[in-house]
């Protein structure tokens, strides 16, 4: 199979360039496979992010033909199976490459995650523990929150443009998907302090709710589903389709 | 969590990858935890000796097991997504080896759910983080530890952090084997580098394989799923189980069941003479989606099988090192400053064999006393020794290992190929089924491979991102890793726990009711006896 990835070296090149490697994968192997596949037996320069290799780190998002998807839970078959717009200015190859866009490229697929890590922070997207908690969490209030845990933080969702008449999410004035599902999240949350009054704190949570959950539905590879959390919090309003039944 | 518990002092967190990428995410199956009736502690301390094939320090099994209520509480009150019972408590499951549902979990997100959870009450305490710093050595001067050098990834360069204690919570070496569930990072690095800083490591030689992983890929198939109800079918489709342990079945501990799996293939009772299968289809779509989401994606992406539908094609897979850096219940170990807790630890609360739910109750529960035990030391302790030797000595290490005469491509192709040969050498020789010959065979192997490492030169460090400088490095500490479970293991003559030797296949408590101490010498690994704290519970058959 072969792989066309853009690389990128800031220290050396004045601009990317495709690389073209060539490697024989079996059916079932992921495109992180690949990647590794080509670093030990042929260049081992070729910098991306590994870790899990189960879908669960979060660390190997790219753009994939076109597609930002976790190398490690991609198929190199399947994501094959369509392929990239042709494009004149590109090698041809069955797997195109391409780092996650919109974050800053440190080398080839490896791009910087700190802002938007520090995006969580915008938002203070974590709980703040209240001391009187009685360890009772209502089964259904907690069914709610549950659509927020398999989010890996990965950086699709801020990655990935954003839907018209919103973002970009990656900049100072604008709150990320992420962010913003895991703030909703302890604002529905019994547990936490502020609870609530997150939603006055934080105005553009509100604003951003529907938005952020249709946004998710679409990108997400994880499949974070905010949606009851956006019902349940009465933010409902301008949501497509969902409706509670 | 040890950070956590130090908030306020000037404390830092470095880790090889970002903080909510480590590989305690992809744990699945809970946390155990006795949080009430009919479940006692009493009850959990028996079931964790008993599953440790009595090995474990009773006294530590009590520590852990007597703060585990509290501390999962104290994880709830953080913020921990757990999923809750009908009337809103922590919902819990039944593990192996457990003689109640005991497990508190997240669906099967549990170690996911307590990262970020973690994770996030970092980021609100400000303390400060280190991503992709990688630990290559500790600095120790005048025998106390007085920091570590870091190779810096992101921007290729080494750095030092000083410091008056230092907490490895550094996880296991799975790595050294072909066949893992861990990740890629699970190199043992911590483990390693207090063996080379002259820290006593034991029972290196016990190594967890987890009965059900992915065939051919090995990823993790939580034992949730036996949890739920899961069977396990040979290729005539008999659950086989009933032969091995006809109590407890598929939810006998993890090292009986990958015993059993391992003799039904390699009697011929294996599908296709390679694996056997774990059959949910009768549990139904919708326990499936609700209960085991992760199992059902995983199933589906990497080996093409709905689980709903079809049995699941799964063979054991190295899963946790039971052995590590030995350290006492406060997380202490041989070197003053030095810490420990986790799976690098060996305290030892898992002995000869883990149960489910214990390892992430261990990494919170011990990271807790790690982190209250350091604010302890740093009010007895005074100033660290400013680090000199050892650094020159490091340096010294470090420019012999390159020579810019080599070609990049072909270095790291050398490292790939011992890499490949020391994994397949320890999962052939030392992997479910050990015996006398092949454990002799594979220290020989290993011996050879070291040597051909510290001949090898590599080509210098090529910027930011250097990821094959990190492959070098982390090849030196499974090489260091993989000697002391061989020799260790040739060096145990019985079976106990995840130790099984064909030709001495019974327990001797007479001999061998000992942990394995190790300590580095120039000639090499120097092994001897360490006492086991025993207490409560006197050595019995072991039956399920």
């Amino acid at each position: 199979m072969r792989l066309a990835i853009r690389r990128f070296d800031p220290a050396t090149d004045p601009e990317p360039h495709w690389a073209v490697y060539e490697v024989e994968l079996g059916p079932r192997q992921t495109v992180l496979d690949g990647l590794l596949r080509v670093a030990d037996e042929q260049d081992p320069t070729l910098a991306f992010r590994r870790m899990c290799r189960s879908g669960i780190c979060g660390a190997c998002a790219a753009v994939v033909n076109g597609r930002p998807v976790l190398t490690c839970q991609t198929l190199c078959q399947a994501a094959a199976a369509s392929p990239a717009p042709p494009d004149p200015g590109r090698p041809a190859a069955e797997l195109v490459l391409e780092p996650l866009p919109h974050f800053r490229v440190l080398r080839d697929l490896v791009v910087d995650i700190q802002p938007f890590l520090e995006g969580l922070a915008r938002l203070q997207a974590w709980l703040v523990p209240r001391e009187d908690f009685s360890g009772v969490v209502p089964r259904e209030q907690a069914e709610r929150l549950w659509g927020v845990a398999p989010c890996v933080l990965c950086g699709i969702c801020a990655a990935w443009g954003s839907p018209p008449g919103v973002g970009p999410w990656v900049d100072a004035a604008t709150a990320h998907p992420a962010a913003v599902a895991r703030a909703l999240r302890m604002a529905a949350d019994p547990r936490d302090l502020l609870g609530p009054a997150r939603l006055s704190v934080f105005r553009e949570l509100g604003l951003l709710a529907p938005h952020v959950a249709r946004w998710l539905r679409e990108v997400c590879p994880k499949g974070v589903d905010i949606e009851p959390l956006v019902q349940g919090l009465g933010l409902a309003r301008g949501m497509e389709g969902a409706r509670a039944s | 969590m040890a950070a956590f518990q130090a908030r306020g002092r000037d404390v830092a967190v470095a880790t090889k990858v970002y903080p909510h990428q480590s590989h305690s995410g992809a744990a699945q199956g809970g946390f155990n935890a006795a949080m009430g009736d009919p479940d006692s502690v009493e009850a959990h301390i028996y079931d964790t000796i008993k599953g440790s094939d009595f090995l474990a320090d009773q006294d530590a099994v009590e520590v852990m097991c007597s703060e585990a209520p509290e501390v999962i509480r104290e994880l709830d009150r953080l913020g921990v997504l757990w999923s809750r019972t009908a009337d809103g408590r922590i919902a819990q499951r039944a593990l192996g080896g457990s003689s109640y549902p005991r497990a508190c979990y997240a669906a099967d997100m549990s170690g996911q759910v307590v990262l970020h959870g973690l994770y996030e009450q970092v980021l609100r305490c400000g303390i400060r983080l280190y991503p992709e710093w990688h630990l290559l050595e500790l600095l120790v001067e005048d025998g106390r530890v007085c920091g570590g050098v870091f190779w810096d990834l992101p921007s290729g360069r080494l750095e030092v952090i000083r410091a008056r204690a230092v907490v490895l919570a550094t996880g296991g070496y799975g790595r050294v084997y072909a066949k893992t569930t861990n990740g890629l990072g699970s190199t043992g690095d911590g483990v390693a580098i207090a063996y080379r800083a002259g820290a006593v490591v034991s029972d290196l030689e016990f190594v967890q394989f987890h009965p059900t992983t992915l065939y051919g890929t090995n990823i993790l198939i939580s034992e949730g799923a036996r949890g739920e109800g899961g069977h396990l079918k040979n290729a005539l489709g008999e659950r086989f189980m009933a032969r091995y342990a006809p109590k407890a079945m598929e939810l006998a501990p993890r090292d009986l069941v990958s015993r059993a799996i391992a003799t039904e293939i390699r009697e011929g009772r294996g599908v296709e003479g390679a694996y056997v299968h774990l059959d949910l289809t009768h549990l139904g779509e919708r326990l499936i989606r609700e209960r085991l989401p992760q199992v059902h994606e995983l199933a589906l992406t990497y080996a093409g099988v709905d689980c709903a539908r079809e049995p699941i094609p799964i063979e054991p897979g190295q899963h946790y090192s039971m052995g590590g850096i030995r350290t006492t219940t406060w997380c202490e170990t041989t070197i003053p400053g030095l810490f420990a807790a986790g799976e690098c630890a060996n305290v030892s609360v898992h002995g000869a064999n883990r149960l489910g739910g214990n390892s992430l109750l261990e990494t919170v529960v011990f990271g807790r006393r790690a982190g209250r035990r350091v604010l302890e030391w740093l009010q007895q302790s005074g100033p660290a020794p400013v680090p000199e030797r050892s650094l020159r000595a490091f340096l010294d290490r470090w420019n012999r290992a390159f020579d810019p005469a080599c070609s990049r491509a072909r270095s790291s192709r050398e490292v790939a190929a011992l890499r490949r040969a020391l994994t397949e050498t320890m999962m052939a020789r030392v992997g479910v089924f050990r015996v006398g010959p092949e454990l002799e065979q594979a220290v020989a192997e290993v011996a050879a491979l070291q040597e051909q490492y510290g001949r090898l030169r590599v080509a210098p460090p090529g910027g930011a991102y250097d990821y094959a400088l990190v492959a070098y490095w982390e090849l030196g500490f499974l090489l260091d890793l993989a000697e002391l479970i061989a020799k260790g293991a040739l060096r145990r003559t019985e079976s106990r726990g995840g130790h099984a030797r064909l030709d001495y296949p019974h327990r001797d408590d007479d001999r061998w009711l000992v942990h394995t101490f190790a300590r580095r010498t120039e000639q090499g690994p120097v092994f001897e006896d360490g006492q086991v704290r025993l207490g409560r519970v006197t050595p019995q058959a072991r039956t399920y």
